[in-house]
């Protein structure tokens, strides 16, 4: 290549080199102003973006603030809206940079504070409640909502809180929990009153029932006689209104428990009907029976309260039925359930009233209470007794025609035996708690003998006996108990005093012997008082050897025995003696020795030791009753009587008993009738004696 | 492909084998641009196969070799042309985890129509990092060379295995980082 040609050749490349940057040139100038149109685009887009949200939240009627994402110092807050500074007092400027715990105070619930924090520090969104406190220090209520703001990557970068005032809505809610916490209070209060009355009421009413039986056997003038029976009769009828009260009252404050105890359903719906025969006799009206073969022989349940359910419903068609016939009619329905249908011929409901028919209070018209008399309790109680079965009740009637009120509750089958006809006959699980060791405190001699002998015949030897709280305090301290019974009136240290002093002694370790609660109260509350003294269960006296086996069950351990051998059941001690039916006392011998010794065996010397306690406590009591009237000493007298009651019923004395029940009740009777009642408990006392010895 | 890639190729053609020889593989290839890039145009990758065939051709290296060494040297100039990128890696390991879902993502929003290579990464364990390199284009050695790059950049002692994993529809190298 020559000198010329060489430099043609690098001219040639440098036009060639001019010409690539020039196009290169070209290229990026139509690329930029491809991107400068782009972005012009863009931007136009974004403002008009900003513009909206700008509005949006500037203007918005809640109140927003954004803040970093600083959760150790701040966070801090970088921008709040105009309805944000109208409902906190401050301008953007006083808060911005500032963190929101400036709106905050000590009537901010920090439960919710903690829950906010929480939720924020794992990135997630947060809504709740808040009382906030504005600039010049007024509280507000504020429905926040909190949304994490994050960067593509997932990173917290931001919270936007979007609070609204809801201070009026928060106030009538307030107000309205208030009303409700008020109103149910006073519905409290009101069963308690009607619970804690009919209970009172009911003690004086058995001694005007049992005081009026006793003057029946006395010698009369037919005037009198008659005034007597129609003492006699009312007060019956306020007994029963005063049970319908107590139940419905249980039942309201939710206090009512059903049982859960195998039983002889053909044997429940005899005596029932038994019941009723001659107030359906008297009304001279036919009554119908029909007992289906399909139904079980045993069922598990409350018998008592499916007694009174029928027994509230033929009471029931009674009332509203002057000729014509009542049924009685039992099934079984194909969902397994057990129905009752009382039908009847009386006058019927009318169909506007059928409704609420089974309200409390509730009668089919006004004028029905003062033509048939009653509480319109009834229906409630069975309707609420049914529920608590698990069952339902209804009705259908024509006016004029009759009514046809049914229930049905689920059928338990239980396993039992058929010769017993007896309603009594409750067959509990037979149990093994031939391991336990339990310790009772009472301080009445009889009463520890006789929960001992229950104790034993459950199989339970390792029996602590003590008869007072210091020294049941002192055992504590050395022994190992499954269970304590504690009796709650003592003297020196009652049983309150005793069980709060071993729980604070066991304080801080893990040993918890349970205290079961013995007493001769049935008031309300008073569950509540032996559980708040650190007692763990309850039982009332007389002990009813069935629901201290349920107790025991529920807090001793035990094992549990072949069904088969569960015929040696444990027999019913008597029935709270208040409840007993008062025109059966007169035909008790003074002392049912059958039932005694079936419970205490047929250890002679037992039974001796059993007697003479017996007779030195009642004399001493009786040494009391005396000195009672001598001094006109209202409790004394009372607690002398209360005294004899207990023991006489653990003796089976159910007469003693009774009358022992009446003179508790009428303490405040006059000198005469205390004297009276005085001679009757001598005299049954010495009944007793010749009896026994 | 970015423009970048190609004017900084130039740059180091230059550098290396002098003026002379951009014209001469500029001349000897038939390029649709004539050899005019930008750096913020995107054109055909094909072009730039072309234009290393032709270094190659020029100056007797392998295509392979050179296009790692371009890859290795343009690591560098990326460290300071786009110095953001380093700020918060501090290991080759993290730069690399980095590329996929950090530096591709800007690149994304600089040039929506950028077609850019998959890099997933794995830590099989503190030693060892799996990186996975999938595209429509064959410069798989290329991404080997700036892998080499990073590593000399952070002063680390890392091998580098690779496996390839061809597809007809994809490019794929199964590249295994272990530190010694």
């Amino acid at each position: 290549m020559t000198i010329d040609n060489d430099a043609e050749h690098k001219i040639e490349r440098m036009k060639k080199r001019l010409a690539r940057e020039k196009n290169a040139r070209q290229q990026a100038e139509i690329l930029l102003e491809k991107k400068s149109q782009e972005l012009y685009d863009i931007n136009i887009n974004l403002h008009e973006n900003i513009r909206l949200l700008e509005a949006t939240v500037v203007n918005a009627k809640d109140a927003i603030m954004i803040t970093d994402s600083d959760l150790v110092n701040g966070p801090n807050i970088i921008y709040v809206n105009h309805a944000f500074s109208k409902l906190s007092g401050y301008t953007a400027e006083e808060v911005i940079g500032k963190t929101p715990r400036i709106f905050q105070g000590n009537a901010t619930d920090r439960n919710v504070l903690d829950d906010l924090k929480e939720k924020l520090s794992n990135g997630k969104s947060f809504q709740g409640e808040l009382k906030n406190f504005s600039k010049d220090g007024a509280e507000y209520w504020l429905d926040i909502n909190i949304t994490p703001v994050k960067d593509d990557k997932g990173v917290v970068t931001h919270f936007t809180a979007i609070e609204r005032n809801v201070t009026e809505r928060k106030a009538s809610e307030i107000e309205l929990q208030r009303q409700i916490e008020k109103a149910e209070t006073a519905n409290v209060s009101k069963s308690e009153f009607l619970a804690n009355m009919s209970h009172e009421l009911r003690t004086p009413m058995n001694g005007i029932i049992g005081l009026s039986d006793l003057l029946m056997d006395t010698p009369l003038n037919a005037e009198q006689e008659q005034s007597i029976e129609a003492i006699n009769k009312s007060s019956e009828s306020l007994l029963i209104l005063l049970n319908d009260i107590l139940d419905f009252s249980k039942i309201e404050a939710g206090e009512m428990t059903l049982e859960n105890i195998p039983f002889n359903l053909k044997a429940v719906i005899d005596d029932t009907t038994k019941l009723l025969k001659s107030q359906i006799e008297d009304k001279k009206i036919e009554f119908k029976y029909h007992y289906p073969s399909s139904l079980p022989a045993g069922l598990i349940g409350d018998s008592t309260r499916l007694q009174q359910i029928i027994i509230n419903l033929i009471g029931n068609a009674l009332k509203f039925t002057d000729k014509g016939e009542i049924a009685l009619t039992l099934s079984r329905t194909e969902d397994n359930m057990m129905k009752i249908v009382v039908d009847d011929t009386g006058i019927g409901i009318p169909k506007d009233r059928l409704n609420d028919i089974f309200m409390k209070f509730t009668q089919a018209d006004e004028s029905t209470s003062r033509r048939f008399g009653g509480t319109g309790l009834g229906l409630s109680i069975s309707q609420k007794l049914t529920e608590l079965m698990g069952g339902a009740i209804g009705v259908h009637s024509i006016e004029g025609q009759g009514s046809s009120f049914w229930f049905k509750i689920p059928i338990i089958e239980a396993d039992i035996d058929t010769t017993h006809t007896s309603t009594d006959t409750r067959h509990l699980t037979k149990v093994d708690f031939s391991n336990a060791n339990i310790m009772v405190v009472d301080d009445h001699p009889i009463n520890l003998m006789y929960m001992r002998k229950l104790l034993k015949k459950m199989g339970i030897d390792r029996v602590q006996m003590v008869d007072n709280g210091q020294e049941a305090f002192e055992y504590t301290q050395v022994g190992m108990y499954d269970a304590i019974l504690m009796d709650c009136q003592m003297p020196g240290m009652d049983g309150f005093e005793t069980t709060e002093s071993i729980r604070k002694m066991h304080q801080g370790n893990a040993l918890h012997t349970p205290i079961i609660a013995v007493t001769a109260n049935a008031m309300k509350g008073d569950r509540e008082k032996c559980i708040a003294a650190g007692m763990d269960d309850y039982l009332s006296k007389p002990v009813d050897p069935n629901a201290l086996q349920q107790t025991l069950q529920k807090w001793v351990r035990y094992e549990e025995l072949d069904l088969s051998s569960a015929e040696s059941s444990i027999p019913t001690s008597s029935e709270n003696i208040q409840n007993q039916d008062p025109v059966s006392v007169d035909t008790l011998t003074p002392v049912d020795l059958p039932a005694l010794r079936e419970l205490f065996g047929s250890d002679s010397e037992d039974e001796r030791m059993l007697f003479d306690l017996f007779f030195t406590t009642s004399d001493e009591a009786v040494e009391s009753l005396k000195g009672a009237i001598d001094s006109d000493d209202n409790q004394r007298w009372r607690k002398a009587a209360h005294k004899i009651k207990g023991s006489a019923a653990n003796m089976r004395a159910e007469k003693l008993a009774f009358i022992c029940a009446e003179a508790e009740g009428m303490y405040q009777a006059t000198i005469q009738t205390k004297n009276s009642l005085l001679n009757s408990i001598q005299n049954e006392i010495a009944k007793i004696k010749k009896q026994l010895m | 492909m970015k423009g970048i890639v190609f004017t900084e190729f130039f740059q180091l053609v230059e550098t290396l084998f002098g003026t002379d020889m951009v014209d001469d593989i500029i001349d000897d290839c038939e390029l649709e641009t004539d050899g005019a890039y930008t750096a913020v145009g995107t054109y055909n990758h094909v072009e730039l196969l072309h234009l290393v065939g032709a270094l190659s051709k020029h100056s007797n290296i392998p295509v392979k070799d050179l296009v790692y060494k371009y890859g290795h040297h343009l690591f560098s100039r990326f460290s300071e042309l786009m110095p953001h990128f380093f700020e918060e890696p501090q290991s080759a390991f993290e730069f690399l985890e980095s590329v996929h879902d950090t530096i591709h993502v800007e690149v994304k929003k600089l040039y929506p129509e950028a077609n850019l290579p998959s890099f997933k990464t794995t830590r099989e364990d503190d030693k060892t990092l799996i990186m996975v390199y999938e595209s429509q284009c064959p410069f798989a050695d290329f991404a080997h060379g700036l892998m080499a790059g990073c590593i000399d950049f952070y002063k680390e002692d890392i091998e580098i295995d690779s496996e390839d994993q061809n597809t007809d529809e994809m490019y794929s190298r199964i590249f295994t980082l272990k530190k010694k």
